[in-house]
């Protein structure tokens, strides 16, 4: 792996499939979870995340990457040339381009943004499933979340009895 | 969204993939206890999910009076009081009729089992409650309260049933009121808010309201709109040791008393108008009076720095006409 700049401060996160990241402290700090654990001194050598496997794992530290703020010398530099404005636009594209992944890997990532307490992605990643929730028919919505109704018609006839207030 | 493919990979339920607390995050996200409580039907497992929320914001709006009362009885005997942080925000659709003070009463009641943090219930204006007094029950843990109607008459427990006084204490947390359209004896209620930081009050229409007695030692904002036409004699009584900004604007037919004890008040907007103009100097009368205060320029002078004065004065008779 190759080494990056000097005097920036290097983490290692470990997945349990074994593969090894080695990311900026900054970078990492982007979840709460960690930085909590960093403060806390409990991160000396490696940081093993578990149930998150490698390739969720690669993505989180991606998102993460670019949603560290830019401070510092090269942070100064980059921020004279372009206005915050179009950093936040830019940063809404990439977004828009992450998250164009499948169902399956979609919920691993909002499970792992939750579990490493990241909330713009995990603001980003539930963003569909609460669209898809609110906008759609029931039946669109068990589409989506391969819900199977396992309701007898007279039980879904109370609940929506009980719920009448919701379904006008 | 049709991206979704079903089949080939042979999707696991999200609800098997995700634990339950993310769920009700997700439920949480939604903002809306309507679509929230919709998930219900979506599966035995998702039945009743979104009464397991910890935060919620039950937002009825424009839904008819029944179904709101029922949904809200539904929630009060499902919810486990003090558990979960309620917003309630409820407003009634447009009904014209009467509901009587009873339904509206047990309405209150389900509302205060939930003890909000955050109350707001407004009523149409064609939607009467029968003139009956209702009972306001507690509400200990709002921090918020904005209640609108056109006459509603509220009582609050003057002697509680529990055996000491000075313990009980309905709105202790209630930092923020705001009635508009309710009749209620201020001189009660007030004390019984030892924390309440703003006041707004708007009286305009209301018959028995021509008293106003505002005695509050944490009130901070005062804002008052006054206007009846029926009641000869308003009074105003405020009596606040930190009150630091008054804006009141009163339509009256008469005569006004006003006493004001605050003295560390620095902001003051006061409009009075008069239905007919009073204080006739010949022909000339007093249709109203106004002054305001800017804090900003030069405060500490005496009290009160009016910086602005305004009397507005007409003609006593319309019929006069004046050569210019």
């Amino acid at each position: 792996m190759a080494t990056r700049e000097a005097g920036k401060k290097m983490i290692m996160l470990k997945s349990p499939d074994g593969m090894e990241f080695e990311v900026e402290e900054a970078v990492a700090m982007e979840s709460q979870t960690i930085r909590k654990m960093i403060e806390d001194d409990c991160a000396d050598t490696a940081i093993l995340i578990p149930n998150i496997n490698s390739k969720i794992l690669s993505r989180v530290i991606e998102y993460c990457n670019k949603h560290v703020p830019t401070t510092g010398a090269t942070g100064a530099a980059a921020s004279d040339t372009v206005a915050p404005a179009a950093l936040a636009e830019d940063l809404k594209i990439w977004d828009a381009e992450f998250i164009k992944v499948n169902r399956a890997t979609r919920f691993n990532l909002i499970q792992a943004a939750s579990y490493l307490n990241i909330k713009g992605l995990l603001d980003l990643t539930s963003q569909t499933t609460i669209d898809t929730i609110s906008d759609n028919s029931l039946e669109e919505i068990r589409s989506f979340l391969s819900t199977k109704n396992d309701y007898l018609p007279e039980e879904e006839q109370t609940i929506r009895r009980e719920n009448q207030w919701a379904f006008q | 969204m049709g991206s979704s493919s079903k089949g080939s990979e042979g999707p696991a339920d999200l609800i098997s993939v995700l634990p339950e607390d993310l769920l009700l995050e997700i439920l949480e996200r939604l903002g809306s206890a309507r679509a929230a409580a919709g998930t219900s039907l979506l599966s035995r497992r998702w039945r009743g999910l979104w009464t397991r929320l910890p935060s919620l914001t039950l937002s009825f709006h424009d839904l008819p009076f029944g179904s709101i009362q029922a949904a809200l009885h539904r929630a009060a005997a499902r919810g486990r009081p003090g558990v979960y942080i309620y917003h309630l925000n409820i407003r009634v659709a447009g009904e014209a009729g009467t509901i009587g003070a009873g339904r509206f009463s047990s309405l209150l009641s389900d509302a205060a089992r939930l003890s909000p943090v955050e109350l707001r219930l407004t009523l149409p204006r064609n939607l009467q409650v029968s003139c009956m007094d209702v009972a306001l029950p507690s509400f200990h843990r709002a921090t918020s309260m904005d209640l609108r109607a056109r006459t509603l008459h509220l009582t609050v427990w003057a002697k509680p049933y529990g055996p000491i006084n000075s313990c009980y204490v309905p709105f202790r947390s209630l930092e923020r009121l705001s009635l508009s359209g309710c009749h209620i004896d201020l001189a009660t209620f007030i004390p019984f808010c030892p924390r309440l930081r703003v006041l707004r009050l708007n009286t305009i229409g209301l018959i028995d309201m021509s008293n106003i007695t505002v005695h509050s030692a944490s009130l901070e904002e005062l804002v008052v709109e006054h206007g009846n036409r029926w009641t000869g004699r308003t009074h105003i009584s405020v009596d606040s040791p930190v009150l630091k900004q008054l804006a009141a604007s009163f339509h009256a037919c008469g005569n006004i008393g006003v006493s004001i004890l605050a003295p560390m008040l620095d902001k003051v907007w006061w409009r009075c108008s008069y239905a007919k103009p009073i204080y006739g100097l010949g022909l000339w009368g007093l249709s109203e009076v106004g002054f305001s205060t800017d804090a900003g320029r030069d405060a500490c002078v005496q009290l009160p720095s009016v910086h602005v004065l305004s009397l507005h004065i007409s003609p006593v008779q319309d019929s006069v006409s004046f050569p210019n």
